[in-house]
């Protein structure tokens, strides 16, 4: 009897002592939080989310299997879609987005691209979160293998990594 | 032969035949003969008929030729009368060439035949042969 | 032409393939131009400079947040390496790859570095030392990164340089190929084009003229005075009468005597051996009883696009009655030429008559044997049968033909024929003989009084031949001759009385040619001999033999005749 209670007990910490790791884990992801803003054409800014990943995650989800010009062969990238995030603005959506790097660097995405390529702001690589130097933490992925139009220097200019915020523009 | 004899040629020999028999049947001695030479033959025979009556045509041979040549012939074996009977239409000039006494048309009349040689044999004179040629 | 089209087709398809080649080439050099212009290298550069940097504040002032910043920097840095190699861009460049080793070898370097990061204490002593060491180990990537930049400078230098080449010399083969055959082509569908416009307007024309020359037919016909009538063959249908043929019958082509016509047409117009030939001649009994001679033609002719038959037909009766009361005039003159034969015939049976009735006279006055006298009466019976003969004969040559043709035996009728006119040749001392060496069945096709009237005409030619020679003391002989040769009769009536004098044979079948005296001749008997003969399909000709002349006649057999000899 005695035994089992202790059995539990120690259950319980490692359990905490796991959700700490978890958390910190967690914590690590939310190193780098998703800012999600809606500007008028003028840059005016109506409104503005944060996500950490457990907010990533809880938006619906699509997934990519597709070759790239920086990977080896075949990889799978799951996150969710723009088009979803795009929805957060509570009212008829936008004609582009703009994507910022960690590196400060930008990339324009026209609102077709969301609408009739299905892109999505990758959060896992073939199930794993990305490091920042692998090009985490989320990465604006496309469809690249389903279409052969994709494969141009303009659409690679779009599938930026390293991305920290994503403010849409509102027509 | 004696006054009244006649010899008929002609190559019709139902022709002949009737005239024969005619004369016979009026008293005449009738030879018939239905050939030139048959004729020519007789006469020279010594026949002397005092009358000679032939067709123009008799068979292939000329009625005229043989009336010359019998007047050719000896007096005694010649006729004293010759005739002529012809079926031809012949003009007056042509029955002058003849050298005969009389000349008949067919169909003849046997009656005016034989008055007319009668006659020519009892010494009248000559016929109006315009007048035989009528008959 | 359909050779140029195809070349020229090919010709257009090399140069599109030529050109859309060059444009892959073309396009394939600039992306490589683009991908390949070292702004990855300098991003890396970028990344480094920043790095380095952060290496001077944090070594200037270490506290976490410059850690924490270092690290940061470090990772960008870090994410940027393997593009240099690990790219499209990095691929392309030989030069670049070459680095990979040393540039992977930094990437370890850096991952060591980033991961010792968070374990370092900004207050340690050990810090700025391991910074600084740090800061140095990775030095040297600074200059990889400059050395692969300018690389890809070169590169793109040399890339600029051919673009500029290719720029200057156009794809002039393709376009100019492309050009000419383009031309061709148009040249070509347009010449083609053009050609065929005029060959639909030449047919159209042939067409509207082809028209119009049936119309103008169509026109003629209608107004011909010929009778025309087109008959279908398959069933001798009539399909098309004009006012002339509707004369004969009925304006109505339905009308049921038509058959009748076309029926009789097709029996007369064949040749002597039983084809269906071009002409023919006819005696036709119109619905209302009226009898018309025809002339005509049959033939095959394409009414309306189908092959049909023609039939011609003129109305020839007054010139057939003409001809035929010229005939008898002429039949007419003959006989009264004949007058004093025929009287001189009738004159021998008539003395018999005379005589016998004189004998039969005598012999009833003389109440001689009754059987004598009805002897006497028989042979006035038989003469009186003798002389109906000669006015039977008579009355059979005066009369009219009936110009309806049969089948008659040629012997028979050239003895007819001779048995008239023998007792004129009798009075004439002219000799006839006949040498008939053909049966009597041999059948002629004619009309048989017409035929004879023929034979009639050139043996009283002969006799009236004899006249000027009457002193002439050779026995005059007129031989009449007939023969078989296949399918035809020879007949030869020959004299020797002279021969027809050079300068007129050649017309004496012409009308109005005569050599007899104006009492004597019409003239008309050789010429209506040779109308007659030739309506019997046969020909006369006349040829001075020795000593006289001869005049020939073939005919052709009676048809039926030959049909069954064959």
């Amino acid at each position: 009897m005695r035994a089992v209670k202790m059995g539990i007990t120690l259950a319980l910490w490692a359990a905490v002592v796991v959700f700490g790791c978890v958390g910190g884990a967690l914590a690590q992801g939310s190193k780098y939080p998703l800012t999600v803003s809606f500007v008028t054409p003028s840059g005016e800014l109506l409104s503005e989310h944060t996500f950490d990943l457990a907010g990533i995650d809880a938006l619906p989800q699509s997934k990519i299997v597709t070759r790239t010009p920086w990977t080896h062969g075949v990889q799978a990238f799951t996150g969710p879609t723009l088009a979803a995030i795009a929805e957060l603005a509570k009212r008829p959506c936008c004609k582009e987005v703009r994507a910022y790097s960690l590196g400060d660097w930008s990339a324009t995405i026209p609102a077709t691209d969301w609408l009739r390529q299905g892109i999505i702001l990758a959060s896992r690589l073939n199930g794993a979160t990305m490091r920042v130097r692998d090009k985490g933490p989320y990465w604006i992925m496309y469809p690249i293998d389903g279409r052969r139009d994709l494969d141009t220097q303009m659409y690679q200019a779009r599938m930026i990594w390293q991305v920290k915020s994503l403010e849409f523009v509102v027509e | 032969m004696d006054d009244r004899s006649i010899l008929i040629v002609d190559d019709e020999i139902e022709l002949a035949e009737e005239l024969g028999e005619f004369f016979v049947s009026m008293g005449w001695q009738a030879k018939v003969c239905f050939t030139a030479p048959a004729a020519m033959a007789a006469l020279e025979d010594g026949l002397a008929p005092s009358c000679l009556l032939t067709d123009l045509r008799i068979a292939d041979h000329d009625g005229a030729e043989l009336v010359a040549r019998v007047r050719k012939m000896p007096k005694h074996l010649q006729p004293k009368v010759v005739a002529i009977i012809t079926g031809h239409v012949v003009s007056e000039t042509e029955a002058a060439d003849f050298h005969a006494d009389f000349l008949f048309v067919k169909p003849v009349d046997p009656v005016i035949v034989m008055e007319g040689v009668e006659r020519l044999l009892s010494g009248a004179p000559a016929p109006d042969r315009e007048a035989m040629l009528r008959g | 032409m359909p050779a140029a089209l195809i070349v020229t087709t090919l010709g257009l398809f090399l140069a599109t393939g030529m050109l859309y080649v060059s444009q892959n080439q073309h396009r394939a050099l600039l992306s490589a131009t683009v991908r390949s212009s070292g702004w990855v290298a300098y991003q890396a550069q970028l990344e480094y400079v920043k790095t380095q940097s952060q290496f001077d504040i944090t070594m200037l002032r270490p506290s976490r947040r410059a850690l924490d910043e270092l690290q940061f920097r470090l990772e960008l840095l870090r994410s940027r390496l393997p593009l240099l190699y690990d790219s499209d861009e990095g691929r392309l460049l030989q030069e670049v790859a070459a680095q990979k080793e040393v540039l992977q070898h930094y990437e370890v370097v850096l991952d060591a570095l980033i991961d010792s990061l968070p374990g370092l204490s900004p207050t340690a002593p050990g810090t700025l030392p391991s910074l600084r060491s740090a800061f140095y180990e990775i030095e040297p990537l600074g200059r990889v990164l400059q050395k692969v930049l300018m690389q890809s400078v070169a590169y793109n230098e040399e890339i600029f340089r051919r673009e500029r080449e290719v720029a200057a010399s156009p794809a002039v083969v393709p376009f100019a190929l492309l050009f000419v055959s383009g031309t061709c082509l148009v040249a070509i569908l347009f010449m083609d084009g053009r050609r065929d416009r005029q060959r639909l307007a030449e047919v159209t024309a042939a067409k509207a003229e082809v028209t119009a020359v049936q119309d103008n037919l169509r026109a003629i016909i209608e107004a011909m005075p010929i009778g025309t009538i087109i008959v279908d063959p398959a069933g001798d249908q009539v399909r098309f009468i004009n006012p002339s043929a509707a004369a004969l019958v009925d304006p109505s082509p339905e009308h049921p005597e038509w058959k009748r016509l076309i029926r009789l047409a097709f029996e007369a117009a064949v040749d002597e051996n039983g084809r269906r030939s071009g002409s023919l001649s006819m005696a036709f009994t119109k619905p209302r009883g009226e009898i018309v001679s025809l002339r005509g033609a049959v033939c095959g002719v394409i009414w309306e696009g189908r092959p049909q038959i023609l039939i011609l037909l003129t109305d020839t009766s007054r010139m057939r009655n003409a001809e035929l009361q010229l005939m008898q005039a002429a039949k007419l003159a003959t006989l009264g030429e004949m007058a004093t034969a025929i009287a001189h015939e009738l004159n021998q049976p008539l003395a018999v008559i005379k005589m016998a009735v004189a004998n039969a006279r005598r012999l009833v006055l003389s109440e001689a044997d009754p059987e004598a006298v009805t002897t006497k009466l028989d042979r006035i019976g038989t003469q009186v049968d003798r002389a109906k003969r000669i006015t039977d004969q008579v009355r059979r040559y005066a009369r009219m033909p009936s110009d309806q043709s049969g089948s008659f035996s040629c012997r028979h009728a050239v003895e007819l024929a001779a048995g008239f006119v023998a007792e004129q040749y009798r009075a004439a001392g002219i000799r006839m003989a006949l040498d008939m060496d053909i049966s009597p069945d041999l059948m002629l096709t004619g009309e048989q009084t017409m035929f004879e009237q023929v034979i009639v005409n050139l043996l009283v030619n002969a006799r009236d031949a004899y006249d000027s020679k009457k002193h002439d003391t050779r026995q005059a002989q007129v031989t009449v001759r007939a023969r078989v040769t296949d399918a035809e009769v020879v007949i030869e009536v020959e004299d020797d009385a002279g021969g027809i004098r050079e300068d007129i044979i050649g017309q004496i079948f012409d009308p109005f040619c005569t050599t007899k005296s104006a009492d004597k001749g019409t003239g008309l008997g050789l010429s209506m001999a040779r109308n007659v003969v030739r309506d019997m399909n046969g020909t006369i000709a006349a040829a001075n033999v020795e000593g006289g002349a001869r005049f020939t006649i073939t005919l052709p057999v009676a048809r039926t005749q030959t049909q069954d000899v064959a």
